[in-house]
């Protein structure tokens, strides 16, 4: 009977070994290929696992490879660019939404659709609308906006989006400046004017799951604090900013690591609207491990690339996860 | 409908899991509810454009669809993209069907059974675990294409669309069971403990208690497993390479030739690729918010 | 039960069951099919998935079925990517052991890589006398690895091709003919922007097209000898020749139009037919985007050697292997054999805008540019393509791809070969 009994209580925990197994091959044994695959001296269609005499040689090679260090470059843009600008609009959206009078539920769906489709799909639609020639350039034209541009005398506005090489904000001067040894750095530090028409795209798809999770965590908010605050004479924009957008907090954080899961994964959308780009301006680690592995066959240069995307990851997540351990021990 | 962070259990009696009836709509009476309207109506317009640049470009003739006459109605709509993407799609869309309908589910499933055991059933050690699980949600998918093919190949899983399932399985769990963990843990602890006190063995404390209430929560994860499952286009590429098998978004990809491309089919085809993601969405948009409503969220 | 004891062999057990089956499990070993039985079946891969090259390709199998009744054949093809997603399939195919019975390949490198790692067969029996006749010898040399023939080739493209917009040329006062030198190309090109007229033509949406310009240039400026030796080690990147040929494809950059990044090949191409800009230096697989974009041949538009490289041809050559462990061996050799018939070389051309190998195919039918080239095939030197894998190795190739972009971008000349020089 005490067998039985044990046996029952345990069989949950026991019913867990599956998905732990499965994580186990799929994650771990898969990555420690990857780690083996990094090491090595893999670099042509041939399989070849032997090591590489220094061990390190290749993670050398990827961090004074120019690409890829653009390819950081750009992705932390991409996702400071991304995240900020998803966040916001589901904010915006959520709020919006919360506190309009009708057709509640026709806009909810409507902001959800673009999340529907896929990122191939979604790149090639808007790199036909970042065309210079005949996409949203034209509007400009259209809705008057670049003769009111000229009138003021800053003249047309007609950037080249995907097709412009060039760098805004560069602060390698000002850097230069302060520490002498950057100065001769040869990677830009600055925003490349084709990478923002990718992270419009982005937040467009995105943006309407970061409002669905705004309008949740909106609904947690007790009525009756609002209405109390309002009784007390607070205006609109004070219970947004001392009561709402404070409440928001553990909705956003949340937002927050699965758009960051979604931008330092991005590839197909990337690839579809624009590839690399001119000079590199779209380059990204996820085109790099794919070009690197299966264009060139030098394995080892993409697993190793691999395996720091994945460290990078990491890095943001587990002081999420322990923290909200933390929180939770605490709470329940 | 609950007013505090926690969730209170209803009565029970028949709970129903409708949608709220629509009692808010009325007019806008003051200047902010025109405002708010006003700014929703814009964005609503702006978000629409790209598919208004995909659908007109799908209803067009083949030597009209091309970027430069995208703001432009079809001159004359030609359904003819349609029924070409249509006629080259519908296998792999019903391919696609049988590799994320189970997929989804069994990870859903799967994912609920473990988020129960992680947020009420915790033992030493728990915590642990499931982050080993949790991180790999992150593995980026270009890194494990040749592991995952040789494993596959020594489990004679490889070009099988239960090998396809079982790849999105791997992959989903971490996240289905993130979803559920949350969602279980604003359930009250004394439901739990009432039914243990009665006797029942954990198993049936998940069966009979929990998984009863877990409608919501099956909503979300359901959409996003079958979302991301249904538009993952380098797991079905690299897994189930034979075309009669293959999934409807690389069937997609391959309508786009090497160097030039018939715009209205493949834009056709995108559109009716994505029409069940869109329907799924419609009829259950709002069970997904009210199901992170329900304490996944946090 | 303490769940630590439990799990911890479990996880070990997971981990080493996870590493030896992804580290030990491969291709099966040999057991490449003996059998002389022909199957009823057969897998070809590419990435020709539509328009010219898959109509072309369609000839081919028809041609196959109208021999081989009875069999069936899959096409696997896969598209996107220029290439790198048929070669991730491709890869994983081979990883995985299931490989199609007959891929398309490159000779030279990319067939000597898969021949190292050990997954095509010869396929020399599928050589007669007469074939081995009727293909330049060159080809056939490129072809053969350690004395076994391991591809068959169904068409030859020209990589050297400058197109050019009739009307905008004469009305310029320009004259191209096969002896018109770089310097001279580039002395016209002041002319042109001074009479409103964008000198170049460019697509790059892939770097595939600037690939194949400068493939082009660097012939132009350092001849077939020393350009070869790019690949073996007797001509430096660092050659004054490389230099020249970088600054040529700066001046062409800075004269294209702008919106090169965005647009392809075929729309590149387009701009030429539309008058848009003057000179178009590519494949000749800009013939068959010409035409179809509606420009007649020496009517709206005109085409030479690229200067500096007539008599020389850079050959682009289409071929197929044969996998070691190919399910339908019998099929697959059929199938090479197939596409080296007259008849098969013929249709195939037609349709995709190259020209047989073979050069015993009758020319008549063919369009006018197709019968220069072929003759011209027949007496040139033959320099294989750099940009599409014939000769160096894939890696070599990206970093090329990667060079060009950073020039693309503002990067010196200094820096492009100072970065083919470490990568070679």
């Amino acid at each position: 009977m005490k067998f039985r009994a044990r046996l029952s209580n345990n069989l949950p925990r026991l019913l867990l070994i599956p998905s732990i197994l499965i994580s186990l091959v799929f994650v771990y044994g898969f990555i420690s290929f990857t780690v083996v695959a990094s090491l090595s001296n893999w670099d042509s269609f041939a399989l070849d696992l032997s090591l590489r005499e220094p061990w390190y040689q290749t993670y050398i090679e990827l961090f004074a490879n120019p690409r890829f260090q653009i390819g950081l470059r750009n992705q932390l843009i991409f996702t400071v660019g991304f995240l900020a600008l998803t966040t916001v609009i589901g904010l915006v959206l959520g709020i919006l939404i919360h506190n309009v009078v009708l057709a509640k539920g026709f806009f909810r769906t409507l902001f959800l659709a673009p999340y529907a489709l896929s990122f191939i799909v979604t790149g090639v639609v808007w790199r036909w609308l970042f065309n210079p020639e005949t996409g949203v350039n034209l509007l400009l034209d259209v809705l008057g906006i670049n003769s009111v541009l000229e009138a003021i005398g800053v003249g047309p506005l007609k950037p080249g989006w995907l097709t412009d090489p060039s760098l805004v904000l560069t602060v390698n001067d000002a850097l230069g400046a302060a520490f002498p040894p950057l100065r001769d750095m040869g990677l830009q530090l600055g925003i490349p004017v084709a990478m923002i028409p990718i992270i419009i795209a982005a937040s467009w798809q995105v943006g309407g799951f970061a409002m669905a999770m705004t309008l949740a965590g909106l609904g947690t908010i007790p009525e009756e604090m609002i209405e109390a605050a309002r009784v007390d004479g607070a205006s609109s924009w004070q219970i947004y900013t001392k009561i709402v957008i404070p409440n928001l907090t553990p909705t956003i954080v949340s937002t927050l690591v699965i758009l960051g899961w979604t931008s330092l994964t991005i590839f197909d959308l990337v690839v579809a609207m624009s590839g690399s780009g001119p000079g590199f301006a779209t380059e990204v680690p996820g085109i790099f491990v794919y070009e690197q592995s299966f264009r060139a066959f030098r394995f080892n240069s993409g697993a190793a690339a691999s395996i720091v995307m994945l460290i990078a990851v990491s890095a943001v997540v587990v002081p999420y996860l322990a923290r909200a351990y933390r929180n939770q021990e605490e709470g329940s | 409908m609950s007013k505090t962070a926690t969730m209170t259990l209803p009565p029970r009696r028949k709970r129903s899991t409708a949608p709220p009836k629509l009692r808010d709509w009325r007019a806008p009476r003051t200047a902010g509810e025109f405002f708010v309207l006003a700014v929703l109506v814009l964005m609503a317009a702006v978000t629409m454009v790209p598919f208004f640049v995909m659908i007109t470009s799908a209803l067009r003739t083949p030597a009209e669809a091309v970027p430069s006459n995208m703001w432009d109605w079809p001159t004359i709509p030609s359904g003819a993209g349609f029924t070409e993407a249509w006629g080259l799609l519908q296998n792999n869309v019903l391919n696609s069907f049988l590799v994320v309908v189970p997929a989804s589910l069994l990870t859903s499933f799967v994912g609920a059974f473990n988020g129960f055991v992680f947020s009420k059933l915790k033992f030493r050690g728990s915590n642990l675990i499931f982050t080993l699980i949790l991180i790999g949600m992150f593995i980026p998918y270009q890194a494990v294409l040749i592991p995952l093919v040789r494993f596959l190949s020594a489990t004679g899983l490889y070009g099988t669309i239960p090998g396809l399932i079982l790849t999105h399985f791997a992959y989903g769990i971490p996240i289905a069971t993130l979803i559920f963990r949350n969602y279980y843990a604003s359930l009250p602890k004394e439901l739990i403990e009432a039914a243990q006190i009665d006797g029942a063995t954990n198993i049936q404390v998940f069966t009979r208690v929990a998984l009863p209430l877990s409608v919501p929560g099956f909503i979300v994860s359901i959409l996003f497993q079958f979302t991301s499952q249904w538009n993952n286009f380098l797991f079905g590429l690299i897994v189930v390479p034979d075309p009669k098998m293959q999934v409807a978004t690389v069937a997609l990809n391959n309508m786009s030739g090497s160097l030039t491309v018939e715009w209205n089919v493949v834009m056709a085809g995108a559109a009716l690729i994505a029409i069940p993601t869109l329907v799924l969405y419609l009829t259950l948009s709002r069970y997904f918010v009210r199901g992170l409503l329900a304490g996944s969220v946090k | 039960m303490s769940h630590r004891t439990v799990l911890r062999p479990l996880a070990a057990m997971g981990a080493a069951l996870a590493l030896v089956l992804t580290g030990c499990s491969g291709p099966s070993e040999g057991t490449g099919s003996e059998t002389s039985e022909p199957t009823d079946s057969l897998e070809i891969f590419s990435w020709w998935t539509a328009s010219a090259e898959a109509a072309a390709l369609s000839a081919l199998t028809t041609e196959f079925e109208n021999t081989y009744p009875g069999v069936e054949i899959t096409n696997a093809a896969v598209a996107g990517g220029g290439g790198g997603n048929a070669r991730a399939v491709l890869q994983t195919r081979l990883q995985g052991g299931d490989p199609p019975d007959s891929w398309m390949a490159g000779p030279g490198e990319l067939a000597r890589q898969y021949y190292d790692a050990g997954v095509i067969q010869p396929v020399t029996d599928v050589y007669d006398d007469e074939l081995r006749a009727a293909i330049p010898s060159a080809v056939l040399d490129n072809m053969t690895i350690d004395g076994e023939i391991y591809s068959a080739a169904a068409g030859v493209g020209r990589g050297n091709v400058l197109f050019y917009n009739k009307e905008l040329v004469e009305s310029n006062g320009i004259e191209l003919s096969a002896n018109t030198g770089m310097d001279d190309l580039m002395g016209t090109v002041d002319r042109l922007k001074a009479a409103g007229v964008t000198p170049f033509c460019l697509g790059d949406a892939t770097i595939f097209g600037d690939q194949v310009i400068l493939d082009a240039l660097l012939l132009a400026s350092l001849g077939p000898d020393a350009r070869n030796g790019l690949f073996d080690g007797s001509t430096e990147w660092t050659d004054p020749g490389v230099a020249e040929a970088v600054e040529n494809y700066q001046t062409l950059l800075a004269n294209a139009n702008t919106d090169h990044s965005a647009l392809t090949s075929s729309e590149a191409a387009g701009y030429l037919a539309d008058g848009k800009c003057a000179y178009y230096i590519a494949g000749d697989w800009a013939y068959g985007y010409l035409k179809q974009a509606g420009a007649e041949d020496q009517v709206d538009f005109g085409y030479i050697p690229v200067p500096d490289t007539a008599g020389e041809y850079i050959a682009i050559i289409d071929t197929f292997v044969v996998a070691k462990d190919a399910a339908n061996v019998v099929n697959a050799k059929r199938w090479l054999q197939s596409l080296s018939t007259v008849e098969s070389q013929r249709a195939f051309s037609l349709e995709k805008g190259s020209i047989p190998v073979r050069t015993d195919v009758p020319m008549d039918g063919f369009p006018p540019y197709q019968v220069a080239a072929a003759k011209d095939f027949a007496q040139d030197t033959i320099v294989w393509g750099f940009s599409t894998g014939q000769i160096g190795t894939p890696s070599l190739l990206q970093s090329f791809g990667d060079a060009i972009t950073a020039v693309n971008g503002g990067g010196g000349v200094d820096a492009f070969q100072a970065a083919m020089a470490s990568a070679s």
